[in-house]
């Protein structure tokens, strides 16, 4: 059984590279599994598309059946017809048990940029879903997934992880909106996009005592949910140019391939009103917003999700006990999974080994009974009783020894002898 | 129990000093106790500071606002330490001593360059109380300005922070940037009018006490009189555009602070330090007719 990741993260790539490769709605995921199921159609796959990073998973029984990293560089490259500049040739992969520990480590909130946030459990059992729905994931990614979940809530629960500012839109807001403006109650907010992150946003700026609340979507009819929840005012996505210019807060989050607000189009907002402040925070990834508009004058402040590495960074570094501690976790649940599985794998030897002895052990007795069959029924039992010893003497030094070589991996020559000498069949 | 009479500059000096690098340190090093141990020295240095102008004025029989230009240097510093610490005891978390202590410790330095005599003219005159609102005008009007270029200092700063995207050091939390412009804003207000009512009721003065024969050898061509009266015609425009155009850009309205302000700010020192050496400038007028002390006279006390 091989286990493999490729990873774009905020921790490697930067969000120009991440933009570009990433899959920002389910459509386009449905497209990358079509294609990566033609070109590897043996392997589980599971895509995770986040503002943080793009992470390709894949499983397979057969090591020589999974795809290479260049083979999954070459699909992410042929799919956003990209060539393969220098950033994305530096995209790792990592195999088997850091693999493992990397997808933990992810759903966990251990590789996030906003350390411990809960927002990445759902993105990870988003991303399973549609690849199931997609029919390109199976039994061990399954478990893969299933097992990474659990050590989430583990983490979770044993941690401090969890508490404080654990939202990008908290971190953001609460390091820049508020070295901005005085207080949020009088300022008109502006969310675009009604996904969870657009969510996540709106419930920090309640709390925080917005009461202008303007919710922009193309679906008029999820902004008009999330309006209900919030109590925001739903708009529809027409008006998007003319409520830019009212906005003094504007967060966003679609999941557009493509900037929504070009700076040509933000200029035109600014006219009339260049010396009022304006705070943009674009969640998108791709971005929402041209990257040029923060040159547009003085008094707007545009912030993307890598402009918060560095807050974030020092928030880590004010939280190492709790890392150190999740990583525990992490190293203990990545373990006990390897483990499983390679006791998985070597089960189907141990039990056809365990079913022919078992085999040779009844034919006899059935001869030696027939033979001496004056033999009392406590005496039968006694000597099958006898042999079911020495059965298991004999069976426990190989079994051992394959036992202790699954510690380190899945024993692929151990488990060919072991076919090979006792004649094992599939 | 210590007699407040040996009190010092030095002993003041000191404290604001080691408060600055404290400030500094809480920056770079987020020592979470060392913005107690900052104000800590800042409340310990103004005690001592109000102590020296309360003995000195007892020593003299003035007010610390009119004894000597020493005094009233002390004054201003005295007050823009009151307004560090009211402000910081609001908020403690406010790094506001990055940018208030080295204008409070250059005034206080300044103080050691102009004379410390009472000025005789203040002590024998019969308009004590006006020649108080004078000075009180003026001081008030000056630590406006002063608010104003630090708050200008402070919004520059976080702009430039902001805008480049740079997240701001862990101890160095400030105002943020809609108070900042509201705070330059009205200080720049507040002291313009403050600063006009002190030049005007000097003016009245001076003629007032040229008819005493009190003064004779004061005249309105006085280089002091005329840098003085440019520099509050730059702040007066200033003061003026703030208020025909009143939707200018705050970042605008900063860099134009720091120059109007920094101009007055250095002037203002320079004059009481480069002409208070002459005995017939205006200068001498407000702080009397003594010779600067040396720099190795920090040590002495204000019974001294």
């Amino acid at each position: 059984m091989k286990f493999q990741v490729v990873v774009c993260s905020h921790e490697q790539s930067d969000l120009d590279l991440r933009e570009k490769i990433a899959f920002p709605n389910e459509e386009t995921l449905q497209n990358a599994y079509r294609v990566l199921g033609a070109l590897f159609p043996r392997t589980e796959h599971v895509i995770l598309s986040t503002c943080n990073r793009v992470e390709i998973y894949s499983a397979q029984e057969d090591a020589a059946d999974l795809p290479s990293r260049d083979g999954v560089l070459n699909f992410l490259s042929e799919f956003h017809h990209l060539t393969l500049t220098e950033p994305m040739q530096n995209i790792p992969a990592l195999v088997d048990q850091e693999a493992v520990q990397h997808l933990f480590r992810v759903v966990s909130g251990l590789d996030s940029m906003v350390l411990g946030e809960p927002q990445i459990v759902n993105q990870v059992k988003q991303a399973y879903k549609v690849a199931h729905e997609c029919s390109a994931c199976g039994p061990l990614t399954h478990a893969w997934f299933q097992d990474a979940i659990h050590v989430s809530a583990r983490v979770r629960s044993e941690t401090a992880l969890a508490e404080g500012k654990v939202s990008i839109a908290s971190v953001a807001v609460g390091e820049f909106g508020k070295n901005i403006f005085e207080s949020f109650t009088d300022k008109l907010v502006l969310v675009i996009g009604a996904g969870e992150m657009a969510e996540e946003a709106l419930t920090y700026l309640t709390d925080e005592g917005v009461k202008k609340l303007h919710i922009v979507n193309r679906s008029l009819e999820k902004a008009e949910s999330l309006a209900v929840k919030f109590g925001g005012e739903p708009k529809p996505y027409d008006q998007l140019e003319e409520l830019l210019a009212r906005a003094d807060i504007i967060i966003s989050a679609t999941g557009a391939d493509r900037p929504i607000v070009t700076a040509e189009m933000f200029a035109k907002t600014r006219t009339q009103n260049k010396q009022k402040n304006v705070f943009i925070l674009d969640l998108g990834a791709p971005r929402d917003f041209e990257a040029s508009i923060s040159d547009l004058d003085e008094n707007v402040f545009l912030f993307d999700i890598d402009d918060l590495e560095q807050t974030c960074q020092r928030n880590r570094d004010l939280r190492r006990k709790e890392i150190v501690q999740g990583e525990k976790i992490v190293e203990d649940q990545t373990q006990k999974f390897m483990h499983a599985l390679y006791h998985r794998a070597t089960g189907p030897v141990v039990k056809r080994l365990m079913e022919q002895w078992s085999e040779v052990r009844d034919q006899e007795l059935e001869r030696l009974f027939s033979r001496l069959d004056t033999l009392e029924e406590t005496q039968q039992q006694e000597i099958t009783y006898a042999i079911d010893r020495i059965l298991k003497k004999i069976l426990h030094p190989p079994l051992q020894t394959l036992k202790d070589q699954a510690r380190e991996g899945t024993p692929h020559t151990l488990m060919d002898a072991l076919r090979r000498l006792f004649r094992l069949s599939d | 129990m210590p007699d407040i009479a040996n009190v010092t500059v030095v002993c003041f000096l000191a404290s604001y000093i080691v408060a600055l690098v404290g400030e500094f340190l809480r920056i770079t090093t987020s020592i979470r106790w060392m913005r107690w141990l900052v104000l800590l020295f800042s409340c310990a240095g103004f005690i001592a500071h109000t102590a020296y102008l309360i003995v000195r004025s007892q020593q003299h029989d003035l007010p610390p606002l009119v004894g000597s230009a020493h005094d009233w240097l002390l004054v201003l510093s005295w007050l823009c330490m009151a307004y560090y610490l009211i402000r910081t005891l609001r908020n403690p978390n406010l790094a506001l001593g990055v940018f208030l202590y080295p204008p409070v410790i250059l005034l206080t330095l300044s103080a050691y360059f102009v004379s410390s005599n009472p000025n005789e003219l203040v002590v024998q005159s019969e308009i004590r109380q006006w020649i108080l609102l004078h000075a009180a005008f003026l001081v008030f009007g000056i630590l406006g300005v002063l608010v104003s270029f630090e708050s200008s200092l402070m919004y520059l700063y976080l702009h430039y922070r902001l805008k480049h995207k740079r997240p701001i050091p862990g101890g160095l939390k400030l105002p943020n940037l809609e108070k900042l412009a509201r705070v330059n804003w009205w200080s720049v207000l507040v002291s313009v009018p403050l600063l006009t009512l002190g030049m005007a009721s000097g003016v009245i003065l001076l003629f007032y006490l040229k008819k005493t024969d009190a003064a004779e050898e004061l005249k309105l061509t006085d280089p002091v009189i005329l840098v003085n009266g440019f520099v509050w015609l730059v702040m007066f425009l200033f003061f003026i555009r703030l208020l025909v155009k009143p939707g200018a850009k705050s970042r605008q309205v900063a860099w134009m602070t720091i120059w109007a302000c920094g101009f007055m700010l250095l002037t203002l020192l320079g004059l009481q330090i480069l002409f208070g050496r002459f005995h017939d400038s205006m200068d001498s007028f407000h702080s009397g007719s003594e010779q600067p002390r040396s720099v190795y006279a920090l040590g002495e006390g204000a019974a001294g």
